[in-house]
């Protein structure tokens, strides 16, 4: 198996990932779900080169992702919740209190 | 403190008498490349004896100030002010290398500057320090020059290592301009322009006369005794330089007898008493400037150490005088003070009689020497040289005697109230008048063996020039007995002059005054220099600078500079500010992009 | 063989990461997320990864796509709302992507890519050693990586709490009895049952 098997899995799923932020402007669960597989998509790469350079330290920051992750996901939730609760709505069209 | 300064300062004269010349490093100031300066005191018989003088000069002004400025609200600052100045003057004096004395020279401009402004709810005190400032700032660029252009020559500013190195520079030339330029010379010719502008020869002395709004005891000190002979100072102390260059010496020469002539028949028409005097200490300087430029740079340094003593005593004098008139500065408003403060009188009489050159008082063998001197130079134009200082004694003896009259002898023409108010002034006051009197009495009696006499002059000539020429006995014996008496002829002439006008035909002097008033104007405006000045560099800097501030300044530095860059800031923040829309999608957007673009630049350039 | 199965399990992870982000409900997009990761729990099998791919299972389909389930049910939106203007940005998104993935899969079949000659803990020779995948990362994660591994716990728990924090809200007259009236408790003002 070459690199070129999983590198090109783990960049189309982040490409993905990346498309979903981009095109969904009225649904922040969708885009929690596509940071979600771009993580999934570093854990690919980390893992593939893993078996390929016959090396383990690649599935133990795998590891660590998985951690992130969860965090990244627990908060991320709790925060939509919070923001549901206040506008009723989880569209990002509303949010623009950063605007410059 | 400055009492014991004083002592101590003589004792490094008897020091220096002992030991030689011999310099102390203190620490090393700047090392760059081939500039290397240390903090050091340069202690040899010039130093020595300058410090002392300062030391003693300023220690009487600080105790006669405690006695005029005990009303003033601000009396702590001006005696930190004068302190702050005898330091600059002392170092000054004390350096070895021509930075360090520049510092001091920049310091004592400074604290002039302060005190002639001292009084600065007076607009005529803050105009006077400006004049004073900005006509010195003429000077010390000068100086400036002067230090460039040595440490180009000679690669270093040391004095002691300038002095060595200058015969074999004397061939060195400096191209400018496609001329080739003696360098000696020029250096010789910035460094008489700095002193101009800080001993206020003809051309730079305008600010002197101006600078006698500042209380008298800053006057005495600064504006008499120490800051104005710095300039004659620096010379003697560049004597070996000026000797290498005959056309710098001329120079000097013309112009200290055009300020000598110029200064001394301008105060035979001032009213204000200070004024009179400042003019008269104008004209003194131009004395010494005639001295060394005739190369007798001992007589220059005598007479200044003399006039140091007499001039300080005037102006205290003065101050006294003023102090007892409840501050009033015009002599036409005085009169019949003899037996109303009679030590004042004396000790200004004394001074007065010392100023002019009485045989036996101080400033009789100084000035006298000079003028001698001058009729022995071997310059072409030397008698004509001589005849302008012997006018200028007559001159002298002129104002002098007027000043004397006005104020102590004629009968009152003050207010009743001033006149129920005059007093003597506190001890603290009349001490340094009665100490400054013995000094302008006795120091030419006793110290002209000193500078004249042929071993004491094989001491002076390891630090500066001295010419063979000024042993006393071979001026003695070239001068003929006329010349030797003409300056007290000429003293007797304006006494008579003096009198004549003053007590016998009084009425002549407004007939005078009317007939003749295109001259009496000439010299009561002070030759309209500073009209011309006015007209020539003052105006017209004035427009040009309110130009420059409208055009350049307003227009095109504020609108490019702070203003300009205020609205760019602004324009460009408000336009960046439209890129954070605040939208989450955008950010993303921009991500995306900035990615692709590194990709393909690390695709297509690496 | 190995390389046909990962093909399709590779294939079937685009498919349904890509459903993901198409599907109008969110409770599908969640369970194709689920199915994703599922798909790449068994590509990390095929990298020999057996203890990530069962935490992938573990972590991720019991805990967190739960939990995303959870609160899609719990928020109750509406679809119609949710695909506004989906097909109106997607077209410019697909062109960047692509250019994007282009870009991406140039470099990679360029031989700019250089792997280093070994690895730094090598899978094989500890095998060799008779341990297998977890006991391996367990040794590695307990010794090597000790401080980064207690790192990251305190993250989850600052996660934890930071998510407790956030959805936490002070609800008046709470039915439950605060623990300090309870201890304030007297005896004079105690309700008595006789």
């Amino acid at each position: 198996m070459e690199h070129i098997h999983f590198l090109i899995l783990s960049t189309s799923v982040f490409a993905i990932g990346f498309l979903g932020i981009f095109v969904n402007r009225k649904n922040i669960i969708t885009i929690l779900m596509s940071i979600e597989l771009m993580l999934l998509s570093a854990n690919i790469n980390f893992v593939g080169f893993s078996y390929l350079l016959d090396d383990l330290s690649g599935q133990i920051f795998s590891l660590f992702i998985l951690v992130v992750a969860a965090a990244e996901a627990a908060i991320g939730l709790a925060i939509l919740t919070i923001f549901f609760k206040k506008t009723s709505s989880i569209s990002i069209d509303t949010i623009s209190r950063l605007k410059g | 403190m400055m009492i014991i300064a004083t002592i101590f300062s003589f004792f490094s004269l008897v020091f220096v008498k002992i030991n030689g010349e011999s310099a102390i490093i203190l620490s090393r100031w700047i090392d760059s490349g081939n500039l290397s300066l240390d903090w050091s005191l340069q202690l040899n018989i010039l130093t020595a004896s300058m410090v002392l003088m300062v030391n003693l000069v300023s220690t009487l002004i600080h105790i006669y100030s405690v006695g005029y400025m005990e009303k003033d609200p601000k009396k702590i600052l001006f005696m930190a002010y004068l302190s702050l100045f005898t330091f600059f003057m002392l170092f000054l004096v004390s350096s070895s290398n021509l930075l360090q004395l520049f510092l001091g020279w920049e310091g004592v401009g400074l604290t002039s500057y302060l005190l002639i402004g001292f009084w600065n709810y007076k607009e005529k005190a803050n105009n006077a320090a400006l004049k004073a400032f900005i006509v010195n700032r003429v000077g010390d660029a000068g100086l400036l020059l002067a230090l460039f252009t040595t440490f180009v020559v000679f690669g270093t500013l040391n004095i002691g290592e300038i002095k060595l190195l200058i015969n074999s520079q004397n061939e060195s030339y400096f191209n400018f301009l496609g001329f080739d330029i003696h360098s000696l010379t020029l250096i010789s010719l910035l460094l008489f322009v700095g002193c101009m502008g800080k001993s206020a020869q003809f051309g730079l002395h305008v600010w002197l006369p101006d600078a006698m709004e500042g209380p008298t005891p800053v006057s005495a000190l600064i504006h008499a005794a120490t800051m104005v002979t710095a300039g004659v100072f620096l010379l003697i102390v560049m004597s070996p330089l000026l000797q290498s260059s005959e056309f710098s010496l001329n120079f000097i020469l013309i112009i200290g007898s055009i300020t000598c002539i110029f200064a001394s028949s301008v105060a035979v028409f001032q009213n204000d008493i200070k004024r009179i005097i400042a003019y008269s200490t104008c004209s003194q300087l131009g004395y010494m400037f005639m001295a060394i430029g005739s190369s007798a740079y001992t007589l220059a340094y005598f007479h200044l150490l003399s006039h140091a003593f007499f001039k300080a005593l005037l102006f205290l004098g003065a101050g006294s005088v003023i102090h007892s008139m409840s501050d009033e500065q015009d002599i036409k408003k005085m009169g019949g003070l003899y037996n109303k403060i009679p030590l004042t009188y004396i000790t200004m009489l004394i001074g007065s009689l010392s100023l002019i050159g009485l045989p036996f008082l101080s400033g009789y063998y100084s000035k006298d020497l000079i003028l001698e001197i001058l009729y022995l130079n071997d310059f072409e134009y030397s008698l004509q040289f001589f005849t302008m200082g012997v006018i200028g004694v007559l001159f002298t003896s002129i104002y002098t005697l007027r000043l004397l009259v006005y104020v102590f002898h004629r009968e009152s023409v003050a207010d009743e109230k001033v006149i129920a108010h005059i007093h003597e002034s506190p001890l603290i006051m009349i001490l340094p008048l009665v100490i400054l009197s013995v000094f302008a009495i006795f120091f030419g009696m006793f110290m002209k063996l000193i500078f004249t006499e042929i071993n004491f002059l094989e001491m002076w000539s390891y630090t500066i020039h001295v010419d063979k020429s000024l042993d006393a006995s071979f001026i003695s014996q070239n001068v003929p007995v006329l010349i030797k008496k003409l300056p007290l002829l000429m003293i007797l002439i304006g006494t008579i002059v003096i009198l004549f006008l003053y007590f016998s035909f009084r009425n002549l002097v407004p007939f005078l005054k009317l007939r003749l008033s295109f001259i009496y104007n000439f010299f009561k405006n002070k030759w309209y220099v500073d009209q011309l000045y006015e007209r020539i560099f003052v105006r017209p800097t004035f427009y040009f600078g309110k130009g420059f501030w409208k055009s350049v300044d307003k227009e095109l530095i504020d609108n490019l500079g702070p203003n300009g860059f205020s609205r760019i800031v602004l324009s460009f923040s408000s336009l960046i500010s439209k890129l954070q829309s605040g939208f989450l999608y955008h950010y993303v957007l921009s991500i995306i992009i900035g990615l692709t673009l590194l990709i393909s630049l690390y695709t297509y350039i690496f | 063989m190995t390389l046909y199965f990962f093909y399709f399990f590779t294939f079937i992870v685009i498919l349904s990461s890509f459903l993901v982000i198409f599907v109008s409900n969110p409770v599908h997009s969640v369970l194709f997320l689920i199915f994703t990761f599922f798909n790449a729990a068994i590509i990390f099998l095929i990298f020999k990864a057996e203890f990530l791919a069962m935490t992938l299972l573990i972590v991720y389909v019991g805990a967190v796509a739960v939990l995303f389930l959870f609160v899609v049910m719990m928020l109750n939106i509406s679809e119609s709302v949710i695909k506004e203007g989906f097909l109106r940005y997607f077209p410019f998104g697909l062109l960047l992507i692509s250019i994007f993935l282009i870009e991406l899969f140039m470099i990679f079949n360029s031989d700019k890519v250089i792997f280093p000659e070994n690895g730094f803990l090598k899978i094989n020779e500890i095998m060799n050693l008779g341990m297998d995948n977890t006991k391996s990362l367990g040794l590695f994660l307990y010794t090597d990586y000790f401080i980064i591994f207690q790192i990251s716990g305190f993250l989850l728990l600052l996660a934890m709490i930071g998510a407790i924090v956030l959805a936490h809200s002070d609800i008046k007259n709470p039915k439950s009895i605060s623990p300090i009236n309870q201890k304030n408790v007297d005896k004079k003002t105690i309700i008595k049952l006789n």
